[in-house]
């Protein structure tokens, strides 16, 4: 861990908000991303965000260096979006909210591939559509492996379970998606 | 040799680039052998083609500052206000409820009697809180009720046996029942007897001493404290209690040194109609001659129209030589300057 931000970290042990928002602004553009990601919607990816830093700064004090920092704030994440679906159920796949102009949409590096979306619009939408059939943990599970590029290992870590149990989680979630998209 | 199975879980894991390099080779030399792994390999590039076109959404800076604010304002701020905000919450969950209940009409009789009685109950707490801070507050509001009823005076004196009784300075001197009331169980009465002396101690200007003092001058049994409480009344500022105090001493006491004391005093008072009515009476009915010879001096000195057939009638009835040629002589300077005055203009 850097010198820097386990400083960060004692400093808000100590209720610096200050060092709490430096905590936030590091790591804010990737858990906001990666609420999107579990929520598809702009609004509740806020709530999440929200939730999730809130949680952080209560919680802090339980943090005692064992593991890395994000890894942890991604565990607190994660079960607040165990959280969120349980509570909502949904998945607000046709319309993300408002206020989009607040966020950025990045093309995919792969130039063939980019063509393609300005070509099919709806494609974002049909796999959000078949994200929304998997299982809670079956969803966390693959967004934080496609989307969140994280080794099955990390995975294992972040939501505190066995690799094995990510890998079926994952494999089910991959058969599920293959066959639904190959019906669209 | 391993398993197919072995195979399949490898293949996925490959898709998902978890394989080692070592394992990659194998997986792959087991492709180039195996038709069915490469045909799962290429339904699942449909997956992976749209997994790399699906573009990422990423939040602006603008957005992440703007959020963090909120995420600070909601963690420092409400640290601060949680104890006022949730008090202000509950205040405001019993208007809504209570506002929704007395705006049914049929609610808004009890309401109105509801905020009366609270009002009473409130000016009650008012008042005892008062006295706490100026005990003369009850003495000046008892003393200037001339217009007391019945039932308050009896609210007043149950007030007052049930302090003696919590003082322990009363006792029950009779007891009877008899009549009845309006719910037929008979009237009780209780004769109280106060057991302990009440001390009061105050300066001559406290509204509860000069009632004590008007109160001794007119009804006390010792002759001496009424003597004394004359004096002292004579010692404070002149007010219409003190005045009229003076008069019903005058008018109803039969004790002649009490009456010539308390003419003394009250020829101090600057003179006003009620006292020239007051020496009228004296002057042609005190069976006293000193006070009516005072009387009829003050009448002289302070003499009008009105005192004329007054004089003449002292002059030819009263019982006192003294008084009766007093009286004329008076008469005489009186009608005389009215002559003569007369004459002038």
């Amino acid at each position: 861990m850097e010198l820097l931000e386990k400083e960060l970290i004692e400093r808000v042990k100590n209720g610096d908000e200050m060092a709490f928002r430096q905590i936030m602004s590091k790591y804010g553009e990737r858990i906001m991303g990666l609420a999107f990601h579990f929520t598809k919607n702009y609004q509740d990816a806020e709530d999440l965000y929200q939730e999730t830093f809130i949680k952080v700064y209560k919680n802090i004090q339980t943090f005692r260096f064992e593991s890395e920092f994000f890894t942890w704030v991604y565990r607190i994440l994660a079960n607040q979006a165990f959280n969120y679906y349980r509570k909502s159920r949904r998945m607000s796949i046709v319309d993300p909210g408002e206020e989009n102009y607040l966020w950025e949409t990045i093309p995919s590096e792969d130039s063939e591939a980019a063509d393609q979306v300005t070509l099919n619009t709806s494609l974002r939408e049909e796999i959000d559509r078949a994200l929304m059939r998997l299982s809670s943990q079956q969803r966390v599970v693959f967004i934080l492996k496609h989307y969140e590029g994280k080794k099955i290992k990390d995975i294992a870590t972040i939501l505190d379970c066995t690799e094995g149990t990510i890998k079926r989680y994952l494999f089910r979630a991959t058969r599920k998606l293959q066959t639904i998209l190959a019906k669209a | 040799m391993k398993s197919h199975k072995i195979y399949e879980e490898m293949l996925l894991l490959y898709f998902h680039n978890e394989l080692n390099s070592g394992d990659q080779k194998i997986m792959l030399r087991h492709l180039e052998t195996c038709s069915a792994c490469r045909q799962q390999l290429e339904s699942l590039g449909t997956l992976k083609n749209y997994l790399a076109i699906t573009p990422r959404i990423i939040p602006t800076k603008i957005l992440i500052e703007r959020v963090n604010q909120q995420v600070l304002t909601k963690l420092f701020q409400t640290k601060k206000t949680k104890i006022f905000d949730r008090a202000l919450g509950w205040l405001e969950s019993l208007q809504d409820s209570v506002s929704g209940i007395i705006a049914r009409p049929r609610y808004l009789l009890v309401t109105i009697g509801t905020t009366f009685i609270i009002g009473i109950f409130v000016g009650k707490l008012w008042l005892s809180s008062g006295l706490q801070h100026d005990p003369n507050m009850l003495a000046n509001f008892v003393n200037y009720q001339a217009s007391m009823t019945n039932g308050e005076k009896e609210i007043l004196q149950k007030a007052l046996a049930n302090y003696l009784i919590q003082s322990g300075g009363i006792e029950v001197a009779d007891l009877f029942q008899g009549g009845t009331d309006k719910d037929g169980d008979g009237v009780v009465e209780v004769n109280l007897k106060i057991e302990s002396d009440l001390a009061l101690k105050g300066g001559l200007d406290d509204p509860t001493i000069l009632n004590m003092l008007r109160y001794s001058a007119l009804h006390d049994n010792d002759k001496a404290r009424r003597l004394r409480a004359l004096k002292l009344l004579s010692q404070t500022p002149q007010t219409r209690e003190n005045e009229s105090t003076m008069i019903a001493v005058l008018l109803n006491s039969s004790d002649q040194e009490l009456r010539v004391r308390a003419i003394e005093y009250l020829n101090h008072y600057e003179i006003n109609s009620q006292i020239m009515d007051t020496y009228k009476t004296l002057a042609l009915r005190d069976s006293s001659d000193t006070i009516r010879n005072i009387a009829l001096e003050q009448l002289h000195q302070n003499a009008d129209e009105s005192v004329i057939p007054i004089l003449a009638l002292i002059a030819s009835t009263d019982k006192n030589d003294k008084i009766r040629n007093n009286a004329q002589k008076y008469l005489n300077q009186i009608t005389h300057n009215s002559t003569k005055t007369n004459y002038s203009e």
